[in-house]
C-alpha cells in the first residue's frame, strides 16, 4: 500500500541491477529489507570462488 | 473519491466505535486539542497511505513501534478498524482496513476481503496525497533554512524518496560500525602502512584497496610478487604459505641465534593460525547460541542453527575435523524424517557436546608451545647475549599474561556447559525457557570470548614483535637479506589475513554501491522536484498573493539550487525590491508557502481525489491570512469536498461567517474521555436534521430522543432560515434571537400563519418545548414523525432552498 510509483520510476532510470534490488528490498520491507539485501550480498560474494 | 461516512473503532484516540457522516461538501471540524482530531486525521491516513505522518516525522521511529495504532483501552475482543463509505465513479463503495497487529491487517471493499484497495484504481502516489497533515505544516514552518528543501520535497510529495535515501544512510552508517568490519579493517590498515614501506609492493597495495575490489585480481598479483620474489613456481595459496615458511628458515640458518628465533617463530606461526581460527569459532558459536533464544518460539530456526553449527567442517570448540559425511548425512535424514522437533533437537546438542570433548582440547592447543616452561627457557638463552636485554621485558609480560589466559578459558568452558545444559534442558521438556536469563548468561560468555581473543591478540602482537626485535639484532645477515626478511614477513602476514582482506573488499564494494545509490536517489529527487516547482512556479505564487495580497513581502520563485548541493532558493521581493527570504520570513509566510505548494500539487493537480483534507492549517497565521484562506477553500468546495480540522475559535468562528449559505455540516470535538472524542453535530443544513430525526425515529428510548433532538433543531433552522429570507432580518441578529422570540417576531411579521405557528409549537411540544434541555419525557416515534412531515411541508412551502446556514448554541451527539 505504500507509495512505490516513485520508486519504481527510479528504479527504472538505474542502469544497476543491486541497486534495483536494494529497491525492491526496502519496498518489500521497509524496516528490515535493506540490511538483509547487504547481508545477503555480502554471503554471496564471500563464498563465491 | 469523495467520502460520505467514517467509521472508527479502537484506532489511536477511538476506543468506541463512532461513526462520523461526512456527506456534505464542506466540513469543519472543531476541538480543543487533545480531542481527538488528529486521530480522526490518521485513521484516513493510514486506511489508505499506511503509514501515519506523525510517525514519518518523528526522529525516534522506535516510539512508533508494535500496537500504538490501537487504542490503549481497548476490550480483549474488540476490533480495531477504519472503515468509510466513499463514492466513487458515480457507486457507494465501503472500504474498511482491519487492524491484526503491528505488522498484519486485512482490507475489505463491500465486506469483501481484498489483498489492498489497488482494484478500485485509486492512486495511492503522496504525489497526489489529498491529506495535509499537521505535522507536515508545523515541520516546514520551523524548518531550517537549510533544509527547506527536504521539506519543500515531502510537501510536494516526494518525501518516499527522502525516506528511502534516509533508510540508506542509516545502513550505511550501520554497516560501517559493525564489529567484523571494524576488527578486519583495522587489520587491513596495518597491512597497508607495512606495504607502504616497500615502493616495489605498491601494485599489491592498489590491488587490496581498490574499488570495485577483485579477490581474484588481489591473489594473481599477491602469487606475482611472491613468485617474482623466492623465484618459484607455485599453482595456489596454500604453496605460498609453505615457500614462505621454507625461505624464512633457510635465511636464518645462517644466524647464530637461529636457535632462539625458531623457538619463537614455530609456535608463533602456530598461534597465529590457532587464534584466528578459535576466535572466529567462538563468534560463531555465540552468534548460534543467541539465535537460539527464539527456541521458544520457532524449533524449526533452533534445528538450522543447530544444523550449522554440525555441518560446519570443524568442531567449534576443538577445531578437529570430527564429524564424518556419513555421520552428517545420517542426521540430515534424521531431521528430514522425524517428527518430534523436541528431541531431535536436544539430540543435536548432545552431538556437539559429548562427542567433541572440547574443554581439555582448548587449553592443550593453545598453550604447548610457549607454556611459562618453554618462554623461561627462551628468556634464559636471551640472559646469556647483552644484546636482548631489552626482550626481557616482553617476554616477561607473555609470561604474566598466560596465566590469566587460562583462567579466563576455564571459566569460559563452565559457562559454555552451563548454557548447553539450559539449551538441552529446555529442548527435552524439563524447564521452561528463560529469556532474560539466557540472554543474560549469553552476553557473559561473549564478554569472556572477547577477553580471550584480546589476551591472544595480545600475546601474538608480543610474540610478534619480540620476534621482529630479534631478527633485526642479527648479526650474521646482510642488508639485502635482512630486506628480504621483512619481506617475507609482511608476505606471510598477508597470507594469514586473505580473509579479512576479502572480507573488506566485499564489504567496502557494497557500502560503495549504497552510497552510489544515494547519490543517484539524491539527483533524482532533485530532477523531480525542480520539474515540478518549474511546472507549479505560478500556482505556487498565485496561492500565495492570495494568501497575502497586501502584504510588502511578495513570494515570487521557489527554484533547487544549482549543480549538485541540495539547497533550495525561496525568492521574494518587497516593492520591487529583492529580499532574503532567510532572514525576512516569518513563521506566517513559511506556513503560507506550505499551503500554496500543497494546493498547487496535490490539490489543483489532483485527478484522483475528490477531497481535501487540512489538519489544522492556521498554525503560525494571522487572521487575516486565516481569512484568505477560507476564500480559497470556498473557491475549492465549488469542485471538490472540503474537510477542515482547527482547534482555533475565532478560524472557526470565520469559517463559518464565509460559508453562510454552503452545504456544510459543522462537528465539534467537544470532550474527551478513554471511550474517545465527544463528538456533536453543531451545525448543518435543515435536511440535515430531518434525515437525522427519520433515521432514529423508530429506535429505542435513547434514539427516539436523538431524533426529538434533531426535530427541534430542525426547527431553530428553519425559523432562522424564515427570519433571514421572508423577514429580512440580519444573519447575526437571527441567529442570536431564541426560539420563543423568532416564533413571535415571525407571528408580528406575518411571515407564517397562525395556523402554521400552531403546527411547530405544536412539534415542539412533542419533542419537548423546553427548548434546549433534552426531552423529559417519552418521545413516541408516531410524536417524531408527524412533526417531520409538518416541517417538510412547510420547508416546501417557503424555502426555496433549504440548505442555509443558522446558528445554534448547543448541538446534539450524533451517536
Amino acid at each position: 500500500m505504500s507509495d512505490k510509483n516513485l520508486l519504481e520510476e527510479l528504479a527504472e532510470t538505474l542502469s544497476d541491477v543491486i541497486q534495483q534490488e536494494y529497491i525492491e528490498a526496502y519496498l518489500s520491507d521497509k524496516e528490515k529489507g535493506l540490511a538483509e539485501k547487504f547481508d545477503t550480498l555480502i554471503e554471496e560474494n564471500t563464498h563465491e570462488t | 473519491m469523495r467520502l460520505k461516512t467514517v467509521t472508527i473503532s479502537g484506532f489511536r484516540g477511538f476506543k468506541d466505535k463512532q461513526t462520523i457522516n461526512l456527506d456534505k461538501d464542506v466540513i469543519l471540524i472543531k476541538g480543543l486539542n487533545g480531542c481527538g482530531k488528529s486521530s480522526f486525521v490518521e485513521a484516513l491516513e493510514w486506511l489508505f497511505f499506511d503509514e501515519i505522518s506523525r510517525k514519518k516525522k518523528s526522529l525516534c521511529k522506535s516510539e512508533y513501534s508494535g500496537s500504538f495504532l490501537k487504542n490503549i483501552h481497548c476490550e480483549k475482543n474488540q476490533e480495531t478498524f477504519v472503515e468509510i463509505l466513499v463514492n466513487i465513479g458515480e457507486k457507494d463503495k465501503k472500504l474498511k482496513r482491519k487492524w491484526l497487529s503491528a505488522k498484519k491487517s486485512e482490507y475489505y471493499i463491500d465486506e469483501q476481503q481484498v489483498k489492498n484497495f489497488s482494484s478500485l484504481g485509486i492512486n495511492l502516489a503522496e504525489i497526489y496525497k489529498p491529506i495535509l497533515a499537521q505535522v507536515e505544516i508545523k515541520h516546514y514552518v520551523e524548518t531550517d533554512p537549510k533544509d527547506r528543501w527536504e521539506e519543500t520535497s515531502k510537501i510536494l510529495g516526494l518525501g518516499v524518496l527522502s525516506e528511502f535515501r534516509a533508510a540508506l544512510k542509516e545502513l550505511l552508517t550501520c554497516k560501517k560500525n559493525e564489529s567484523q568490519y571494524t576488527n578486519s579493517k583495522a587489520v587491513l590498515y596495518g597491512l597497508e602502512s607495512d606495504l607502504k614501506q616497500h615502493s616495489d609492493l605498491d601494485q599489491l597495495r592498489m590491488s587490496m584497496t581498490h574499488q570495485p575490489f577483485s579477490m581474484q585480481q588481489f591473489e594473481k598479483e599477491l602469487t606475482n610478487n611472491i613468485t617474482k620474489f623466492y623465484s618459484v613456481k607455485i599453482r595456489s595459496i596454500v604453496e605460498l604459505s609453505k615457500i614462505i615458511e621454507k625461505e624464512f628458515q633457510k635465511l636464518f640458518q645462517k644466524d647464530k641465534n637461529f636457535e632462539l628465533v625458531q623457538k619463537i617463530w614455530t609456535p608463533d606461526r602456530e598461534t597465529i593460525s590457532y587464534t584466528s581460527k578459535l576466535t572466529k569459532n567462538i563468534v560463531q558459536l555465540i552468534d548460534s547460541l543467541a539465535n537460539l533464544k527464539i527456541i521458544n518460539i520457532n524449533i524449526n530456526n533452533f534445528l538450522k542453527m543447530g544444523k550449522k553449527l554440525i555441518t560446519n567442517s570443524t568442531c567449534p570448540f576443538c577445531l578437529e575435523k570430527t564429524l564424518t559425511n556419513t555421520k552428517k548425512k545420517s542426521i540430515d535424514a534424521r531431521i528430514k524424517e522425524t517428527t518430534n522437533m523436541m528431541k531431535l533437537s536436544a539430540k543435536i546438542v548432545d552431538e556437539l557436546t559429548t562427542n567433541h570433548q572440547f574443554k581439555d582440547n582448548m587449553i592443550q592447543k593453545i598453550t604447548p608451545h610457549f607454556d611459562t616452561v618453554t618462554l623461561e627457557k627462551i628468556k634464559e638463552r636471551i640472559l646469556q647475549d647483552k644484546k636482548y636485554e631489552t626482550e626481557i621485558s616482553t617476554i616477561d609480560s607473555i609470561i604474566k599474561q598466560l596465566k590469566p589466559l587460562k583462567e579466563i578459558f576455564n571459566t569460559f568452558n563452565t559457562q559454555i556447559d552451563r548454557v548447553i545444559n539450559d539449551i538441552l534442558s529446555v529442548a527435552e521438556g524439563k524447564t521452561k525457557f528463560d529469556k532474560t536469563k539466557f540472554e543474560s548468561k549469553l552476553s557473559t560468555l561473549k564478554e569472556n570470548a572477547e577477553k580471550a581473543a584480546r589476551s591472544f591478540g595480545q600475546i601474538r602482537n608480543d610474540l610478534q614483535s619480540l620476534l621482529q626485535k630479534l631478527v633485526s639484532k642479527t648479526s650474521g645477515l646482510s642488508d639485502k637479506e635482512k630486506t628480504e626478511l621483512e619481506k617475507t614477513f609482511l608476505f606471510r602476514k598477508i597470507i594469514d589475513h586473505l580473509d579479512d582482506i576479502k572480507f573488506v573488499g566485499i564489504y567496502e564494494r557494497n557500502l560503495n554501491q549504497v552510497s552510489a545509490l544515494i547519490t543517484k536517489v539524491e539527483k533524482f529527487e532533485k530532477a523531480k522536484a525542480k520539474g515540478l516547482l518549474i511546472t507549479l512556479n505560478k500556482q505556487i505564487k498565485d496561492f500565495y498573493s492570495k494568501l497575502n495580497p497586501r502584504e510588502r513581502i511578495g513570494f515570487s520563485e521557489i527554484v533547487p539550487t544549482k549543480g549538485t548541493s541540495r539547497r533550495i532558493r525561496i525568492k521574494a521581493l518587497s516593492y520591487g525590491k529583492t529580499i532574503n527570504p532567510v532572514s525576512c520570513f516569518s513563521e506566517s509566510h513559511m506556513n503560507c508557502l506550505c499551503l500554496s505548494i500543497y494546493f498547487s500539487q496535490r490539490v489543483i493537480k489532483n485527478p484522483y481525489w475528490n477531497f481535501v483534507l487540512l489538519d489544522d492549517p492556521v498554525q503560525s497565521m494571522d487572521e487575516h491570512h486565516a481569512k484568505n484562506l477560507i476564500r480559497i477553500l470556498t473557491q475549492i468546495a465549488e469542485e471538490k469536498q472540503v474537510i477542515v480540522l482547527s482547534h482555533n475559535t475565532r478560524f472557526c468562528q470565520d469559517f463559518r461567517d464565509l460559508f453562510y449559505g454552503k452545504d456544510y455540516l459543522f462537528y465539534e470535538f467537544s470532550t474527551y474521555s478513554k471511550n474517545g472524542p465527544k463528538i456533536d453535530l453543531k451545525q448543518a443544513p435543515f435536511d440535515t436534521y430531518i434525515s437525522l430525526a427519520k433515521e432514529y425515529y423508530n429506535g429505542n428510548t435513547e434514539e427516539r430522543a436523538i431524533a426529538a433532538n434533531n426535530l427541534r433543531k430542525a426547527i431553530e433552522r428553519f425559523t432562522v432560515d424564515v427570519l433571514i429570507h421572508l423577514g429580512k432580518t440580519g444573519h447575526g441578529k437571527a441567529s442570536k434571537m431564541k426560539l420563543d422570540e423568532r416564533l413571535d417576531k415571525i407571528e408580528k411579521l406575518n411571515l407564517l400563519s397562525l395556523q402554521e405557528i400552531g403546527e411547530i409549537k405544536v412539534v415542539l411540544n412533542t419533542c419537548d418545548s423546553g427548548s434546549h434541555e433534552p426531552p423529559r419525557r417519552e418521545v413516541t416515534p408516531e410524536g417524531v414523525r408527524d412533526g417531520i412531515s409538518v416541517l417538510e411541508k412547510l420547508a416546501l412551502k417557503y424555502l426555496q432552498k433549504n440548505t442555509l446556514d443558522a446558528d445554534s448554541d448547543k448541538g446534539q451527539t450524533i451517536h
